[in-house]
């Protein structure tokens, strides 16, 4: 089963899949890899949140978690 | 040859593995961007090479990347485009480097792959086959530990058959093309799945303690306190012995050299000056090393989201940290790094705030000041030290919100950062940006700052002053002293003399404007000395310790005494101490604060895109510095101190 949310509504740990990026800081956040069908898992909830993408870190202020649409599985 | 590659790759070891000690930092031409600029040995002849900043992709819309393409396609002015692209590409993170790849693959350039933090792929368990991602990508692969220097030999032969792909690549543009065509490669030469490559669970524990609300900001503290007190203990000795070999070069020119102007302008204007300056380079150069280390663990990324959550109330945003960070060295660089800040008003509020943070040219003010302040309490000296730097912090937050309740009414736009892996620091890297930043501020102290010394000689050396006539002066200088001062009459000798040259400084130029613009200063306790110090480090604040060596250097009879001791031991006109506890507390304050940097009101005006901005900055800071300094001198005198 799955359901679509906003990476900042997950708890740490969860794995999901990125659906879409919003539209401003969308281009950086591909290119660091945060592209949609990536998966993700969070390492931390928060401010700032810490998701791990294909092995790097990134670190994303709550207000982009917000934007970021994610489909758990 | 240009280093292209995502941030934290492993490209600035490697860069310097090539180049070593034959590199510098400057910008790129006609552009904000620092690039580092080296040359390297390689099959007996020298390659120029150009190590880029690093970039998420050549497409971005961020000066940097902007930067990286123009450079690739040889559009950049004074830079021909480059033999050889040397792709830099992290053998952990190869499906989101090899994005970057394919971009400049697709661009036609020759290139050359260097796959770095080999070591630490194979501790992940990943087994790369690099000649299976040559066959994908058509051009050379080489695997390297930059820290170790492995592999690198391989990677200068093979610079040699760098060539333009001519393999089937995805179009940069379609997004779903390249996810697929770099897992592809990732699955079939790297022996894993892409992104199975996971940090381990001590990163997450790791990540948890410094950026949380709490401990994040206690540990901050506690680092940068440290950091601080360890510049502190450990710069004194590198300093006292380049003040002995400059006291050694001065008493020697001055015994070899016939008396005249000649040899006064060299022994007194330019040994002394040099001396004034060149005594703080190991305060700097411990900074940036310290600094190098800090940010080689992966601490500095974890800081600026700590830093973050508290400059968001202040409505500056998280890309803010960058040219903040930076304002420590050098506000110049910093207000030109503002650029990152891709938001105008996010920009011009970082711009006009970044002047505040204490700058390497305060160091030497400080040094000097809590010298006198804390000479036998080093603990004390360090953290008052450290409080210097937050006040500045905390001056240029608050303007920054007045700024943005006012003029730039706004928010700031979220912050994205990646996190780089938890690592041993190089001190190899450490040791050469040191190197790099030391060498900067030298070609600095050469020039500019030397140049005013000079001046400032000249302003305090002339016109002469004619002995006789001044006698009298000196006289009653001199009795006002044997009354409060004691009778030994070797001292009494000593003071005649020491009079005579503060009556014939305050007979000269300086002397004369000191005098003048002084009232100005007096609720601030500055006699005219002070004065004419802070006046002229208004076009650079190191200035300001050569400043006072020059004026105060009539006393230098007594053995060889440092420049630091002659400043502390000088009296005012009246024969009281120049510096006070109060006296010397307020102009701290004064120096923290104070906007006393001619070319940073140049690049302000530049780059906030009008002068508009630059006179408001030094309009807002004097008033603030001018402010902070007669309460602090009100609240030491409130406290039982002179």
């Amino acid at each position: 089963m799955s359901h679509a949310t906003t990476l900042d509504a997950l708890t740490t740990g969860s794995e999901v899949v990125v659906l879409d990026t919003p539209v401003d800081d969308g281009p950086l956040l591909q290119a660091m890899g945060l592209e949609p069908g990536g998966r993700v898992r969070v390492a931390r909830q928060g401010e700032p949140c810490i998701v791990e993408v294909n092995g790097s870190r990134i670190g994303l202020s709550s207000e982009i978690c917000r934007q970021v649409q994610v489909e758990s599985t | 040859m240009t280093l292209v590659g995502n941030p934290n790759v492993g490209k600035t070891t490697l860069f310097n593995r090539l180049c070593g000690l034959r590199a510098k930092a400057t910008n790129l031409p006609g552009t904000t961007v620092e690039a580092r600029r080296g040359s390297c040995r390689c099959d007996g002849q020298d390659i120029q090479v150009v190590d880029l900043p690093g970039v998420y992709s050549i497409g971005l819309d961020q000066p940097e990347s902007r930067c990286a393409a123009a450079c690739i396609n040889g559009d950049l002015s004074g830079t021909p485009q480059p033999d050889v692209v040397l792709l830099v590409l992290d053998a952990t993170n190869l499906a989101r480097n090899l994005r970057i790849a394919n971009e400049v693959l697709n661009t036609g350039a020759r290139c050359v792959v260097a796959l770095t933090m080999t070591d630490a792929a194979s501790r992940k368990g990943l087994t790369l086959d690099a000649s299976r991602i040559e066959a994908y990508l058509d051009c050379p692969v080489v695997p390297v530990i930059a820290r170790n220097g492995t592999g690198i030999e391989t990677l200068k032969a093979s610079l040699a058959h760098a060539r333009s792909t001519s393999a089937s690549l995805p179009d940069p543009t379609d997004q779903q093309a390249v996810t697929q065509w770099s897992n592809g490669i990732v699955r079939e030469a790297a022996g894993g799945e892409p992104g199975a490559a996971a940090t381990g669970r001590l990163s997450d524990r790791l990540d948890l303690a410094f950026v949380h609300p709490v401990s994040g900001l206690l540990l901050f503290a506690a680092i940068m306190a440290g950091l601080f007190y360890v510049i502190f203990a450990l710069a004194g000795i590198p300093m006292d012995l380049i003040e002995l070999i400059f006291g050694h070069v001065g008493g020697w020119l001055s015994s070899v050299m016939p008396e005249g102007a000649i040899r006064d302008l060299v022994v007194d204007g330019i040994v002394g000056g040099l001396a004034g300056t060149v005594v703080f380079l190991p305060q700097i150069l411990l900074l940036f090393f310290l600094i190098s280390l800090l940010e080689d663990t992966g601490y500095l990324a974890r800081a600026a989201f700590v830093m973050d959550r508290v400059m968001r109330r202040f409505g500056l945003p998280g890309q803010a940290f960058v040219p903040m960070l930076s304002a420590h060295a050098c506000a110049i660089p910093a207000i030109m790094s503002a650029r990152l800040v891709p938001d105008r008003r996010d920009r011009i509020a970082v711009i006009l705030v970044a002047p505040f943070l204490s700058c390497s040219a305060r160091l030497p003010v400080y040094v000097l000041l809590l010298g006198v302040l804390f000479a036998e309490r080093p603990a004390l000296a360090g953290l008052v030290f450290a409080g210097c730097y937050a006040l500045g912090i905390i001056a240029a937050l608050l303007s920054a919100l007045l700024a943005r309740r006012t003029l730039l009414k706004g928010r700031a736009r979220p912050m994205v950062l990646e996190l780089p892996a938890y690592r041993w620091p190089s001190l190899r890297t450490a040791l050469l940006t040191a190197w790099d930043r030391g060498l900067l501020f030298i070609r600095k102290a050469g020039t500019v700052i030397l140049g005013i010394v000079i001046v400032l000689w000249w302003l305090s050396a002339y016109p002469k002053y004619d002995a006789s006539a001044g006698v009298a002066s000196a006289q009653s200088d001199t009795t006002a002293i044997v009354e409060t001062g004691g009778s030994d009459p070797a001292m009494t000798q000593l003071e005649t003399e020491d009079a005579e040259s503060r009556a014939a400084m305050a007979h000269s130029f300086a002397g004369r404007i000191g005098r003048f613009v002084q009232p100005v200063f007096e609720p601030l306790g500055y006699d005219w000395q002070l004065t004419v110090g802070v006046m002229t480090s208004f076009a650079a604040r190191e200035v300001f310790v050569s400043t006072m060596a020059v004026l105060v250097s009539g006393s230098d009879d007594v053995d060889d005494p440092s420049v630091i001791t002659r400043i502390e031991q000088a009296r005012q006109d009246d024969g009281s101490p120049m510096l006070t506890p109060s006296t010397a507390a307020s102009l701290l304050v004064f120096f923290v604060l104070a906007m006393q940097c001619l070319p940073t009101l140049a690049v302000t005006a530049r780059e906030a895109g009008g002068w508009k901005w630059a006179i408001l900055q030094l309009a807002w800071m004097t008033a603030v510095a001018w402010g902070a300094a007669w309460i602090t001198r009100m609240l030491v005198q409130a406290g039982g101190l002179a």
